[in-house]
């Protein structure tokens, strides 16, 4: 083969070899104390990873190639490594560690709400420290980060706010005025709107992050307990726990598009890097809707480790 | 920016309220007896929100203080509220929350549970599922205020009203 000829080729295995790269769900197991991670094409579980008490929330490293885990009932951050699926360490926080984020600026920052202490929590990834502590509202709970605009959205839960702090700097912008009881929170890709959904008024709050106003508040099904969006900035879902089911919407127009029937008190949602498929975590069925954003409908339901959570973005590369 | 002073404090007491049920970890109960006897009969005891004390031997008397709303007297222990949160008659099922918890009465913070009435072979299959979180939702919580406890308590409360109402559409003695 000549030369020129190879290099041709293996530039074209590499173009077919990237759509088929597998992404991988990561589920935390509250109940049974352990963290799960799943191939998203087979299904498979790669790894069952025993961890401390009671895990919740969950987020990816992909600069340090780690998972962490949440456990707000003994006062830690586990880490795991995302290759080998090994536990490489704990991070004592106090308090209880809840929502988390991983800064993908390149930053050494992992931000963490602090539901006992109503605080962010800002770890350094590197020397694995709390070096920050930060108030914020009453009972924070999820968390977004816009890691271009350097943003952080925090929902507090007995505020009825949002929280919007700089990523960089001990700087407070705002805290807007939400639905009642904000649980979980989403930035869109383009960082134009914040999406915050009220578990006791079973309403979305749509932030316009110019100004920090609210543009529109949507109403959603019962118990909404997740909030994502989709990376090309189309759609909005919200996971309605008392409805079982998950809401479509167009994420411009804000109307609502679709209603998807998924398992039994579905708590988190996350979407695929190519906006084409979003999953569900069935805390009450212990299992993992899939849902095809194209035809809207649910296409798969694996069966997963009893009561999975997974609060956060929950699908790694 | 508002530095952290208070917040640590604040921390410290002790709060039982269901506004910080989210720290600890929520418990399920899926709980289902068969009762031979139509759906319809089943539904028409247990849609009403207003009489569960007619067939749930736990529960004294219910006051209504409005619509979807109902204070449950507890035998020998005193009220709890609830509020219902939908009401599907198509499909026979409903669901409900706790609004006013206290955990000497019942030692469960906060529950939301939902009940579904399915016809099977030998009957009504009626289904109870409940997602709660313990008394003390605090870290270290004393026995009867734990997970357990109230896991014990929210099956002992389900299965007991069910075998009651079986009882009574049976027609047993």
């Amino acid at each position: 083969m000549k030369p020129g000829l190879r290099h041709i080729c293996s530039a074209m295995l590499l173009l077919t070899a990237l759509p088929l790269a597998a992404e991988r769900a990561i589920l935390t197991h509250q109940a049974v104390d352990k963290v799960s991670v799943i191939d998203v094409d087979t299904a498979k579980t790669l790894a069952t990873v025993p961890v401390a008490a009671a895990p919740v929330g969950v987020a990816y490293d992909p600069l340090r190639h780690r998972i962490y885990s949440t456990h707000p009932e003994k006062g830690l951050i586990t880490i795991i490594d995302s290759n080998t699926y090994e536990k490489i360490g704990e991070i004592k926080t106090g308090g209880q560690p809840f929502g988390i984020v991983v800064d993908d600026s390149g930053k050494r920052q992992v931000f963490v709400t602090d539901w006992e202490r109503d605080a962010l929590l800002v770890i350094n990834a590197e020397s694995m420290l709390v070096v920050d502590l930060l108030a914020v509202g009453s009972k924070p709970a999820g968390i977004a980060l816009d890691s271009k605009a350097r943003r952080l959205y925090i929902a507090n839960r007995e505020s009825d706010s949002v929280t919007v702090l700089d990523a960089d700097t001990p700087d407070q912008y705002a805290e807007v005025k939400t639905g009642k009881a904000p649980y979980a929170v989403a930035v869109s890709h383009d960082g134009q709107q914040v999406y915050v959904a009220g578990i006791q008024d079973n309403t979305v709050t749509v932030i316009e992050t110019k100004e920090y106003t609210v543009k529109a508040t949507l109403d959603v099904g019962d118990k909404p307990y997740g909030v994502a969006t989709t990376p090309d900035n189309k759609h909005l879902l919200v996971a309605n726990q008392g409805s079982n089911d998950v809401w479509l919407f167009d994420q411009q127009s804000l109307e609502e598009k679709a209603r998807i029937k998924v398992g039994e008190m579905p708590e988190s949602v996350s979407v695929s890097a190519d906006s084409q498929q979003a999953y569900v975590t069935n805390w009450f069925s212990n299992d993992v809707s899939v849902i095809d954003l194209q035809q809207r409908k649910e296409t798969r339901r694996w069966p997963v480790a009893e009561a999975p959570r997974s609060l956060g973005h929950f699908i790694a590369d | 920016m508002k530095k952290l002073v208070t917040a640590f404090v604040a921390g410290q007491i002790a709060m039982t309220s269901l506004a910080f049920a989210h720290g600890p970890t929520p418990q399920k109960i899926d709980e289902t007896v068969v009762i031979s006897a139509p759906v319809d009969a089943v539904w028409n005891k247990v849609s009403d929100f207003s009489t569960i004390a007619d067939w749930h031997p736990m529960v004294e008397s219910v006051e209504v203080p409005e619509e979807g709303t109902r204070v449950l007297t507890l035998k020998d222990k005193g009220n709890i509220t609830e509020s219902l949160d939908d009401m599907n008659v198509d499909a026979h099922s409903m669901s409900y929350r706790l609004y006013e918890e206290d955990i000497e009465v019942f030692p469960v913070s906060f529950y939301s549970v939902s009940i579904e009435l399915s016809e099977g072979a030998e009957g009504t299959e009626m289904n109870w599922k409940g997602r709660f979180y313990r008394a003390d939702t605090g870290n270290f919580p004393p026995e009867h205020y734990s997970d357990e406890a109230a896991v014990a308590a929210m099956t002992e409360f389900a299965t007991t009203g069910m075998e009651s109402l079986k009882t009574q559409l049976e027609g047993h003695k």
